[in-house]
Order: structure tokens, then sequence, then C-alpha cells
């Protein structure tokens, strides 16, 4: 298959309008991100189960993701305009995303440390507490844009 | 004197990732076969899915090692007494046995499907007259026999009672789907 084959692709499939797909109020439309998110962003932080294996795996397939998404559509698109009002909103809560796998690569690097290398480390429990809640804003915050002013 | 067990844990790994793999590429296949072709987005998205259900293995694993691990070092359990490894490779001898059986059915389904556009594939029979959503309940099961398994072997080999094994493999997956079903 050639490269330029792979990316026949039809724009309105891509779309992020949930509103279009569906007819959900905007306040059902915040839950339903707002759910999706938070299951995210807690299977991030939880990743230190998994000595922050999944959490690698979870920020590289958000990241392939999103890129592989921006990129197509550029090509696709005459005018970045057209889809970057799409596309933004998604760009807030990826740092939300980046804080939670911070927290999950904290948590394992804590682990770590603490059982099988046998040092004794300081939990940080000030960095842990300020990171989690910025970040869970963050992902309220994007919820509350993507579907109050994004989508309407 | 080269010593196959040792390598035991990683042959049953690396058989149940390439398992996990295969049958995630015929799923996206039989995906296709129900919804309509996939557009490049589609296809770039079932070809990671392939790839992390390939390494879907390593992730229980490593979960279960991790999380055995530290529960050990709480209760102070001595985890030299037997291989945490070998253990974990061996609970996962029921879920190889259905993976294999499960890619067996799903590719003779693939390869001799009729028109199914537009079916739920829980209904659709993959062998006599035993349907996806039969063949889920059994994968169910075989994960409850994963379970069985460790329980039982930490008790035996590490001595110590039914209900502290049971606390040492239940506890981390309770409090990861309390984790993510919070919501």
């Amino acid at each position: 298959m050639s490269k330029n084959s792979f990316l026949i692709v039809k724009t309105n499939s891509l779309s992020i309008d949930y509103t279009n797909s569906s007819n959900k109020s905007t306040k059902d439309l915040f839950c339903d991100i707002l759910k999706n998110n938070t299951t995210v962003y807690f299977a991030s932080i939880s990743g230190f189960m998994t000595l922050g294996l999944f959490t690698v795996i979870s920020t590289f397939y958000n990241g392939f993701v999103l890129g592989y998404l921006i990129i197509t559509l550029n090509r696709l698109s005459e005018n970045s305009a057209d889809f970057l009002p799409r596309i933004l909103p998604h760009s807030i809560e990826i740092i939300g995303f980046v804080f939670a796998s911070a927290l999950g690569f904290y948590l394992t690097n804590f682990l770590c440390q603490q059982y099988f290398l046998k040092t004794k480390p300081k939990f940080k429990y000030k960095t842990v507490c300020l990171l989690f809640i910025t970040g869970y804003l963050i992902i309220l915050i994007s919820a509350f844009i993507e579907s109050y002013v994004s989508a309407t | 004197m080269f010593q196959l067990h040792r390598f035991f844990p990683a042959f049953i790994l690396s058989f149940l990732s390439i398992n996990f793999y295969l049958i995630s590429k015929k799923a996206g296949i039989l995906q296709e076969s129900i919804s309509g072709k996939f557009n490049s987005f589609q296809i770039f998205i079932f070809e990671l899915n392939n790839y992390s259900s390939a390494l879907t293995p390593l992730l229980i694993f490593t979960f279960f090692y991790a999380t055995t691990s530290i529960i050990f070092e709480h209760l102070e359990i001595e985890n030299r007494k037997a291989s945490l490894t070998r253990i974990i490779s061996n609970a996962f001898i029921p879920v190889l046995i259905f993976s294999i059986g499960y890619l067996v059915l799903i590719n003779n389904f693939v390869e001799n499907t009729q028109d199914i556009t537009n079916q739920n594939v829980e209904n659709l029979n993959i062998f006599s007259n035993y349907t996806f959503k039969d063949l889920k309940h059994i994968g169910n099961l075989c994960w409850g026999i994963f379970y069985l398994i460790l329980i039982v072997e930490i008790k035996l080999k590490y001595e110590i009672n039914y209900l502290k094994s049971l606390a040492i493999n239940l506890t981390p997956t309770a409090i990861l789907i309390l984790l993510i079903e919070i919501n």
C-alpha cells in the first residue's frame, strides 16, 4: 500500500463534533466527556501498579492517535483553521493526561526505590496532591471547553 | 548445563503475546466485515490496538509481580521461598490454552464467513451452536482459573493461609477496579 493511498480518509468521519453525531444536551455531553477523561486519568495514574508500563503505553497511544489525526487532517485540509478549533480543545486535556502520567511515574519511582532498591525515599505528599488536583482541574476545564465552547 | 525451565516464563509470555496479537488482528478483520471497509484512521487505530494487545500479557504479568512483591514486603513474607515468576507463568497456562483455541476458531470463522454486515458480533455462531458470547464466558472462566492457580500456588509455596493468599491476589485487582470505575 502506498503512502498516499493509506491517507485516503473521509474528513467528516474524523470530526470530533459530538453534537452532530448525537442529539445529546450540552450537560450530558459534558458528563460523557468528563467520565471518559476521568477513566483515562485514573488509569494513567494506576499505571504505577504495572511499574509504569501501562502509563507508558497509554501516553504513547494517546500521542500517536492525536499526532496521526493532526497530520492527516493537515494534509487533507487546505486551511488549518478548518480543523484546529475542533482539535485544540483536546490539547488542554493532553496536559491533564501528562500530569497523570507524571504522577504514575513518580509513584513507580517511589515504589521501585522503596521495595526493590530498598533505599528509603521521602514521599512528597505536597507534590503528589498538587499534581493530582491540578491535573484533574485541567481535565474538568477541558471537558467544559469541549462541551460548552467547542461543540456549540 | 542449559536449563530450559528457566526460560519457561519467557516462553509462556511470548507465546501468549503472539496469540493476543493474532487474535486482535483477526478481530479487526471481523469488525471490518461487520461495519464495512475501514478508512485509514480506523486502520491506524486497529493496528495500534493489535500492538497494545500483544503487550497485554506483559502488563498483567508486571502487575501481579509488582503488587505481590510489594504486599509480601509489607506482610514480611520471605519471597525467596519460591519463584513468583514461575507461579504467575503457571497461572497463565489456562489462558494460553483458551487463547490458542480462540485463535483457531476466530481464524476459521474469518476465513469461511458469509455476509455478516451490520450483525451483532455476540450472537454470531463461531463454532457449532456456540456464539461469541458463549466463548466470552469460557474466557472469563479461564481468567477465574488463573486467579485460582495464583491463590493456591502462593498459599502452598509460601506456606501462608488461604485468607492471606486471597488478600494478596485480590486486593491489587480490587484497588485497580475501584480506581478505574470510580466515576
